[in-house]
């Protein structure tokens, strides 16, 4: 064995030690969280869970446990946030959405949102239930699938392109391209924020000189259009606009 | 002579750039400048001059805003601030502009000291002003043919009038006040008319109506009335005044000068616009204290005609499920200023005061609306629970007495349900959203099942992703070039053979070789054999009945060179002597003929 593989070999076993140790330390983190958390010391439990977010890793349960140490600590706007990056995660898990919806009750602000049709509430609703990692890889295996067909089809001549399979496949591979780009879009390339302080003035520039167009409360959602002399210009869910300071919102 | 004017030219051109940038030097020097100018230096006395303070810096940021020299000869009011920033060769220069209107309390020429601002403990000034104020706007700003209409008629052209809907009220009771500009519809105005703010300080004024437009025919002359209403609240006993109020518009001025000239009609076309200030006459109105006699032990002080309603959103409901309390106080008077009711002994309830909402409304001339209070109730108790009637004590003006309305009992049926008494709600909500508190708390945490993932990472940039999608991809792409590639060649006879040349030969030579190894005398066969037929198929060419002497021919045509010629001449002769005549060269010989049969098809290779 060469000098240049061993070292090689040396490198990939410090890589996978020092992965594997840093995992059961962040796996410690979220278990003393837990612990806090069920003897009550809920900023203990956010001080835990923090680290792990910190060491740049995440998960449905990691937010979730998160959003409820702060609903605890009467912290509304994180714990909305955090219940908000676990449903993007887990979007179907069920205690994720009870524990939103419920916090959101608190909000104090509501703003008034156009009413969607059925169809689009449903397609809304749809999209909804699926997370970006789920489309994605469902776009894949999909696109996989439509390959192999196709080449089988070139092969054996037996499967026509307007075959019922086919066409079927491909609608089903383009619906879920789109949630794919849907989701990406409202996750990914869409900064949302949420308000994080009890109460906050929503300005109409960016700067405390400017007018004060109303007063938000924590809980309320927006997104975040672009920053300024740390304001951010924020489009809520009204469809209204404003300047809000950058430390009275957390981007989700 | 042109030669002259040049050189003085280019003489004045750098006398002019030496001069711009020993300025622009000095100009850049100054941090602050500061300067002030009127936009006239004479002044009615019922007019008002515009004073314009300009402060040009290169401090992008903390500049104060210039003070004001004392003026005790005027009224001063703010009339608009703008800042412009430019960009000159020494970097971004801003320059502020403020306006303020002076109106003059008494004649006289008065100094105006010079504005001045403190920065970094350094004291900038302004320059110095005069202002003369002459008795007679119209000393003052020369004749307004549309003001002063032919001389003979003494018909005013415009005008303001104000008015109140009562000369006596009581303290807190509603005066309309009623402010209407007359302007005769044959002056034509060049901006809308712009009112100085009202002042009545011993009022309290409330939001005024919208203004409204109609036509009016006094005196047999047609004017445009604008008018707008408030509503004033006097604050305390006494003759108090409302002040009175100004408005500044601008109109044509035509001057009469030229009125025979022939080009009048041009002139008339291109007015000049004057900007004219109009006041009113102040207005005293006899306050009065409300009467002691009467005077319920919960008045609040709510004067007007008022009527108290109370509801709930339902009235079944749960221990500890929220119900929501209007109070909703409507009528005639000072509604936004209503206080908020004592509300009745709520024992059996925990209660939070939610939201108050006011709308005005304007009921004939008075101003009126509605107030609304909502109270979230969460009862605790269980049965038949009842909300006691309210009572709100007011003043009424009309009747000069005091009155009292009152709401209905609300009765409600509180059922046990599943949460008791005792539940402890974390938040206490708010702003008057029905919650439906289905769930009682946040469900708990998830103790297990966690699989933590880098943050940020997503699928589609995941290697693992890019390759499983990526491998079927690329087999797809390869699948439909090599489909392409068939294509072609079943299109393109020439293409084909063209492209096969060399496989062939190549298999050809393996099977020569083979004849060599083995002794055969087949081996001269196919080494002609292979040389003919890479010809045939570089050139798409017949093979068949190709001869030594054609083949020479076509490779003359292709340019090839002699001695690649004369050796496949050579080549093709001893092969085919070899075969026609039998094997006379032995292995060596064989062997030879190979590697130039080799050597030619590689030659060709690049040749053709």
């Amino acid at each position: 064995m060469t000098a240049f593989r061993l070292l090689q070999v040396v490198c990939i076993s410090l890589f996978l030690f020092t992965s594997l140790l840093i995992a059961g330390t962040l796996d410690h983190n979220f278990e003393t969280g837990n612990d806090y958390y069920s003897n009550g010391d809920y900023k203990g439990a956010i001080a835990e869970y923090e680290k792990v977010i910190q060491a740049g890793y995440q998960s449905p349960e990691l937010y979730y446990n998160l959003g409820n140490s702060y609903f605890r600590e009467g912290l509304l706007g994180q714990a909305i946030g955090n219940y908000i990056r676990a449903k993007r995660l887990d979007p179907r898990d069920d205690d994720i959405e009870a524990n939103l919806s419920f916090a959101r009750k608190f909000a104090i602000d509501k703003m008034e949102v156009t009413e969607e049709t059925v169809f689009f509430e449903y397609i809304n609703r749809f999209f909804d239930s699926f997370s970006l990692k789920e489309s994605t890889w469902l776009s894949g295996i999909l696109l996989i699938i439509l390959i192999s067909v196709i080449i089988t089809s070139r092969i054996y001549r037996r499967i026509h392109i307007a075959s019922p399979f086919l066409v079927l496949l491909i609608v089903v591979f383009a619906t879920s391209s789109i949630i794919t780009g849907v989701k990406l879009d409202r996750d990914v390339l869409t900064r949302t924020g949420v308000v994080i302080f009890e109460q906050i003035e929503v300005q109409n520039g960016p700067g405390e000189d400017y007018n004060v167009q109303f007063t938000a409360h924590a809980g309320l959602i927006c997104k975040i259009e672009r920053e300024e002399s740390g304001y951010y210009l924020v489009n809520f869910e009204n469809r209204l606009k404003g300047w809000i300071s950058t430390k009275a919102v957390s981007e989700i | 002579m042109i030669m002259l004017f040049n050189r003085l030219g280019k003489s004045v051109v750098l006398a002019s750039l030496f001069i711009a940038i020993l300025f622009q030097t000095a100009y850049a020097n100054d941090d602050i400048s500061i300067s002030i100018s009127l936009d006239r230096d004479k002044v009615g006395q019922e007019e008002n001059a515009t004073l314009t303070v300009v402060v040009e810096t290169r401090i992008q940021q903390g500049l104060p805003k210039p003070k004001l020299p004392p003026t005790p000869q005027f009224d001063v009011y703010s009339i608009g601030t703008s800042s412009q920033m430019l960009q000159d060769g020494s970097g971004i220069k801003k320059i502020f502009t403020y306006k303020y209107a002076l109106s003059p309390k008494k004649t006289g020429t008065f100094p105006l000291r010079s504005a001045w601002l403190v920065y970094n403990n350094k004291r900038y000034e302004s320059n110095h002003l005069q202002l003369h104020v002459v008795k007679n706007a119209r000393e003052a700003s020369g004749p307004l043919a549309e003001i002063s209409v032919d001389g003979k008629s003494k018909q005013k052209e415009l005008f303001l009038v104000t008015e109140t809907n009562k000369k006596t009220a009581y303290v807190n009771e509603q005066v309309v006040f009623t402010r209407k500009f007359f302007i005769m519809s044959r002056i034509r105005a060049y901006s809308p008319p712009n009112y100085w703010p009202l002042s009545a300080p011993d009022f309290w004024i409330s939001d005024s109506t919208q203004e409204k437009q109609y036509r009016q025919v006094i005196n047999g002359y047609e004017y445009w009335v604008r008018e707008q209403s408030y509503a004033l609240f006097a604050t305390k006993p006494g003759k108090l005044t409302i002040n009175s109020i100004r408005l500044a518009i601008a109109v044509a001025q035509k001057s009469k000068r030229h009125q025979r000239d022939p080009f009048s009609l041009i002139e008339d076309l291109l007015v000049e616009v004057k900007k004219v200030t109009v006041k009113s006459q102040p207005i005293t109105v006899q306050v009065k204290s409300l009467p002691k006699k009467g005077r319920p032990a919960k008045f609040s002080g709510a004067i007007g005609q008022y009527r108290l309603t109370a509801g709930v959103d339902r009235t079944n409901v749960e221990v500890n499920e929220s119900i929501t309390l209007m109070v909703k106080i409507s009528g005639t008077g000072n509604i936004k200023s209503i206080p908020e009711p004592t509300l009745p002994d709520m024992d059996g309830f925990r209660f939070e005061k939610s939201s108050t909402n006011f709308k005005q409304l304007n009921i004939g001339k008075d101003l009126g609306g509605t107030k609304t209070f909502e109270y979230l109730l969460l009862p605790r108790i269980s049965g038949t629970q009842t909300i006691k009637p309210l009572t709100l004590n007011f003043f009424d003006p009309v009747k000069g007495k005091y009155r009292s309305t009152q709401s209905k009992p609300i009765i409600l049926n509180v059922n046990q349900g599943e949460l008791s008494a005792d539940t402890e709600i974390p938040y206490n909500p708010v702003s008057g959203q029905t919650i439906n508190l289905k769930e009682t708390d946040i469900r708990f945490i998830k103790t297990s099942g966690s699989t933590l993932i880098p943050s940020g990472s997503i699928a589609l940039k995941s290697p693992v992703f890019l390759a499983v999608v990526g491998l079927p991809i690329l087999v797809l792409i390869g699948g439909f070039i090599d489909v392409r590639r068939k294509r072609k060649l079943a299109g393109n006879v020439a293409y084909a053979r063209l492209r096969k040349a060399k496989s062939i030969a190549q298999k050809r030579l393996k099977l020569a070789e083979e004849y060599l190894v083995k002794n055969d005398d087949a081996f001269y066969a196919e080494v002609s054999g292979v040389i003919y037929q890479f010809i045939a198929d570089k050139l798409n060419h017949s093979a068949q009945g190709l001869t030594s002497e054609a083949v020479d021919e076509l490779l003359e045509e292709c340019n090839a060179s002699v001695d690649l010629r004369s050796d496949i001449k050579n080549v093709l002769r001893e092969a085919d002597f070899g075969r026609f005549a039998g094997s006379g060269e032995g292995e060596s010989g064989k062997q030879d003929l190979y590697n130039r049969a080799e050597s030619i098809i590689s030659n060709l290779e690049e040749t053709l």
